[in-house]
């Protein structure tokens, strides 16, 4: 039946549309097979009419999601009259055809509404039939969701048609959005479905490495219950033995394991406390460039149907880092994902890797609409969402899960964020790292494979990142003369291994010559930087495990942020290398005594953290001007030793505060002065085995007391404060003053200076803040003025 | 000719209570530190029950098992574990590498002589 004059008005024929699709599917609108139906119905509804040579509905443009399924997203459905039915066009049409339509579709996008005909704009095929179309955009969301053109087969007689059929097209436009808007919802929940799904099996994955890590903690925990039980055991069946003599010697057993026992608590509880104390059951090296490429990839489609740009920027020489494969990915999709839900569309996205000293840093930026900073401390909670999150699908366990897999791996979770401006998430994962196995031998005495390996692992890393630098070497002795068995090396390719153990270019030479700057021998450097040459400066230093047997040697190469290493650099390197050696002695010295093995290699994994929150002590810079100014004020040379070594460690206490406390912005609570009060003591307790000296624990203890008695943890005043804990907390003061923190910028040079004059008296010695200010002179970091000002006397404040 | 038994394991007053009491008990008893110890020690000593730690260095209980029972001399040998593990995987591991028995930490020694002169009893009858 051709449309004539009897034909029904339009509207009848527009809603004839949905109620011909509502009776074919018997209301089920939510099925996969709705959209086809419909769109059948409208090309039926509009082939009958007579000026219409071809309907097209073209689900083409910025709509993503919306077409019935994915395998069909750039077709629609077609008809025309030279074939005279109708195709779902799942097989490729004419690409020229698509394409016409395609640019038709375009200039309606975003803007509903009827388009006029345009007779120059004919889709070829039914060129001959074609005198125009019409076409009209259907809105979904905002966004152009559909586009439906009618093919005209003679020119429009007089104006009036046209505006009939063009109403008629708007109309069903109308009809069509909800339908549309729902559709879309659909396949937004089935996406976040898909998402759960996968947080739910990363979950049961977290959740497995717990039950073992679970298993293995309730182990260390029953193995002195075992003894107690058993020793009290056969005291109670001797208890009326006059024969049995061992009775105290028993209960000093079940005493000790008792101690032992509750040592053990307190350790669990501290670690669980900072987060640490887990490890990842397996980890290999994970290609990080190849997975964001393929992240990208995988999330592309997911980007663009929100018309967000999705960018990787991954350097071609990233090194591979350690962990677990899926459980890396995870952090990426996450975060990815977060990234594209949260940033409004025509926004940006960028996945960017670089190497940083022990880590790959990979960071995820947008250009959304930030978090505000209140929000920010509650992020990483389960089940937590922003007030602007909960618009959007999801339940909130997105970061906390990345949160988990980053602690998991020993990395570390950052966040910034500016209102408006967008969000970038940092997560530093550490970088892999060769070992070769130390063969046993009596220089590292009872020190076991794993704790070994542990303990260099943390050595590279530590070195890595308090001086500066992306390749670091370990040569361990094995106690037999010269042969140096055990080598562990970062950021120095695997080749590297071979060449250092066999003491090439006469690395080994360092332990005649003592710790010096040299030039990385060519070879190591081609290795290092995959066959280009380098930059070829480093450092090399012993590392001293105490007479009884062979040194180690320290290899630093690759100075982050490049040039060459200097005398600062070397200088620091010296104090670390006195800590490691004092920790690998310390190890070595416990005789097989795990507990106490466990507190050596705790108190370095610690200290691998102090430059990432912010101690500056552990500064080149930082250590050059607290020996400077040691110097200036009579200080003996072993006492800027230790000195140094105090401000490398002294902030230890600060790695367990509780980061909410410490990046506080306002003022303390009386609860949270004492908890930050307490960090002298807690850090010398976790240091204990690497300060074995009493002076040195002394400057450590007294590095926050003030002069006039209203510091911590004592209350000491004046000259009763080591001389090396004021000028300590002298330095602190002047760094903390002049870097930046999240919450406020640093302040001049100049105005610290004053600031510390200020406040001569009653928190600083007015001596060691002459001597500091001169010291700062000399360095020429003191404008000229600022020298010609008196010392103030002390305030009223 | 008395019984031997061997008690591996790396935590020392265990060892040491064991050793003690089982000697009282009429046992030959030698210990060994962990599983290469213990590797070393069983050809000579040949023990007719080795009490066997799970979590131990260098080589852990399971491996030793394995490696006893692989060997035609100890197959019959009455191997028990005795570990504060207690989680599905490593009891099923160590039944599979050939345990006779897995005792769980803390343990009463009462309870281990029980089961010890039962294991051997039966050993004696089958065998």
């Amino acid at each position: 039946m051709r449309d004539g004059p009897d034909s029904p008005p339009s509207t009848t024929r527009t809603h004839g549309v949905l109620a011909t699709a509502g009776r074919r599917l018997e209301g089920r609108w939510q099925d996969g097979a709705a959209w086809r139906v419909l769109c059948e119905e409208v090309v039926r509804c509009w082939r009958d009419v007579d000026d219409v040579a071809w309907v097209l509905l073209s689900p083409r443009g910025a709509i993503g999601s919306v077409p019935p399924d994915p395998g069909t997203a750039d077709r629609g459905v077609v008809w025309g009259a030279s074939t005279d039915e109708f195709t779902w066009s799942d097989s490729p049409v004419d690409e020229e055809l698509w394409q016409r339509c395609d640019a038709a579709a375009g200039a309606l996008l975003g803007d509903a509404g009827v388009a006029p005909v345009d007779p120059a704009a004919v889709p070829p095929g039914d060129a001959d039939r074609t005198a125009g179309w019409l076409a009209v955009s259907v809105d979904c969301a905002g966004q152009a969701g559909l586009v439906l053109l009618l093919g005209l087969s003679r020119p429009p007689a007089e104006p009036s048609a046209i505006d009939a059929l063009g109403a008629e097209l708007e109309q069903l436009a109308a009809l069509l959005a909800p339908l549309l808007g729902q559709r879309r919802r659909l396949v937004d929940v089935a996406t976040e479905n898909g998402a759960l799904r996968s947080e739910c099996e990363t979950l049961s994955r977290l959740g497995e490495l717990r039950t073992r890590l679970a298993a293995v903690t309730a182990h260390e925990l029953k193995t002195p219950l075992t003894s107690i039980t058993a020793y009290a055991e056969v005291l109670e069946q001797r208890a009326d033995d006059p024969t049995f003599t061992y009775g105290s010697e028993f209960l000093a057993v079940i005493r000790g394991e008792a101690d032992r026992l509750l040592r053990l608590v307190d350790r669990l509880l501290d670690s669980t406390r900072r987060g640490r104390g887990q490890a990842l059951a397996e980890s290999a090296a994970v290609a990080v460039g190849p997975l964001v490429d393929e992240i990208v990839r995988t999330m592309a489609p997911q980007a663009s149907a929100r018309n967000l740009h999705l960018v990787a920027r991954i350097p071609t020489d990233l090194p591979a880092i350690e962990g677990d494969d899926d459980l890396v990915r995870q952090v990426l999709v996450n975060l990815v994902g977060n990234a594209i839900k949260f940033t409004p569309a025509g926004g940006r996205v960028v996945v960017a890797a670089r190497e940083d000293t022990a880590m790959v840093r990979l960071a995820v930026t947008d250009n959304g609409e930030g978090i505000p900073p209140r929000e920010m401390r509650a992020i990483f909670q389960s089940f937590y969402r922003t007030r602007s999150a909960r618009e959007i699908e999801g339940v909130g366990l997105g970061l906390s899960i990345v949160k988990e897999i980053t602690n998991l791996h020993g990395g570390h979770l950052d966040v910034s964020s500016r209102v408006g401006r967008g969000t970038t998430f940092t997560v530093l994962l550490p970088k892999e790292q060769h070992h070769r196995e130390l063969v046993p031998g009596e220089a590292l005495g009872d020190i076991d494979p794993g704790r070994r390996q542990r303990m260099a692992s943390l050595s590279l890393r530590l070195i890595a990142e308090l001086a500066a630098a992306r390749g670091v070497a370990l040569l361990l002795p094995d106690g037999h003369g010269d042969r140096r068995r055990g080598v562990a090396s970062m950021g120095l390719g695997r080749e590297a291994l071979d060449l250092i153990a066999n003491g090439g270019d006469g690395i080994h030479r360092t332990l005649v010559d003592g710790p010096r700057l040299a030039r990385m021998p060519a070879s190591l450097r081609e290795m290092a930087s995959g066959g280009v040459e380098g930059p070829g400066s480093a450092m090399l230093a012993p590392l001293k495990l105490g007479e009884t047997s062979g040194d180690g040697i320290v290899l630093v190469a690759r100075r982050h942020g490049g040039g060459v290493f200097g005398d600062d650099d070397l200088a620091l390197l010296v104090v670390l290398t006195d800590v490691l050696g004092n920790a690998w002695t310390a190890l070595r010295d416990a005789g097989g005594d795990r507990e106490r093995q466990d507190r050596v290699i705790e108190a370095v994994s610690a200290l691998s953290g102090l430059r990432r929150v912010g101690v500056p002590t552990t500064d080149p810079l930082a250590m050059r001007l607290l020996a400077r100014t040691g110097r200036r004020l009579g200080l003996s040379s072993y006492e800027i030793r230790l000195l140094q070594y105090a401000g490398a460690l002294h902030d230890a206490g600060m790695l367990i505060l509780d980061p909410e406390v410490l990046h506080k912005p306002d003022e303390l609570d009386t609860d949270e002065r004492d908890h930050v009060g307490g960090h002298p003591e807690r850090g010398l307790e976790m240091l204990g085995p690497l300060v074995d000296v009493p002076e040195l624990q002394m400057i450590i203890r007294h590095h926050h007391e003030r002069v006039d008695g209203l510091g911590y943890p004592d209350g000491r005043r004046g000259a009763a404060i080591p001389i090396g804990s004021r000028i300590i907390a002298v330095v602190d003061a002047f760094f903390a003053m002049i870097h930046s923190r999240p919450w406020r910028d640093g302040v001049p040079v100049a105005t610290a200076v004053d600031e510390l004059r200020r406040n001569v008296g009653t928190q600083f010695d007015g001596d060691v803040v002459a001597a500091f200010v001169a010291v700062l002179r000399d360095e020429g970091l003191v404008p000229i003025e600022n020298e010609s000002r008196p010392i103030e006397s002390p305030s009223g404040r | 000719m008395n019984q031997r038994i061997l008690i591996v394991d790396d935590e020392a007053p265990v060892a040491t209570l064991l050793e003690h009491t089982l000697r009282d008990e009429g046992y030959e008893v030698a210990v060994a530190t962990d599983g290469m110890d213990a590797m070393n020690r069983v050809h000579a000593f040949r023990p007719d029950v080795v009490i066997m730690d799970i979590m131990m260095p260098r080589l852990d209980g399971v491996q030793t098992t394995r490696l006893l029972r692989r060997n035609r001399s100890f197959a019959d040998t009455v191997i028990i574990a005795l570990s504060a593990r207690t989680d599905q995987a490593v009891r099923e591991a160590m039944n599979e590498a050939g345990a006779d028995l897995y005792m769980r930490k803390p343990f009463t020694i009462a309870r281990l002589v029980e089961h010890l002169r039962n294991l051997l009893d039966e050993r004696t009858r089958t065998g």
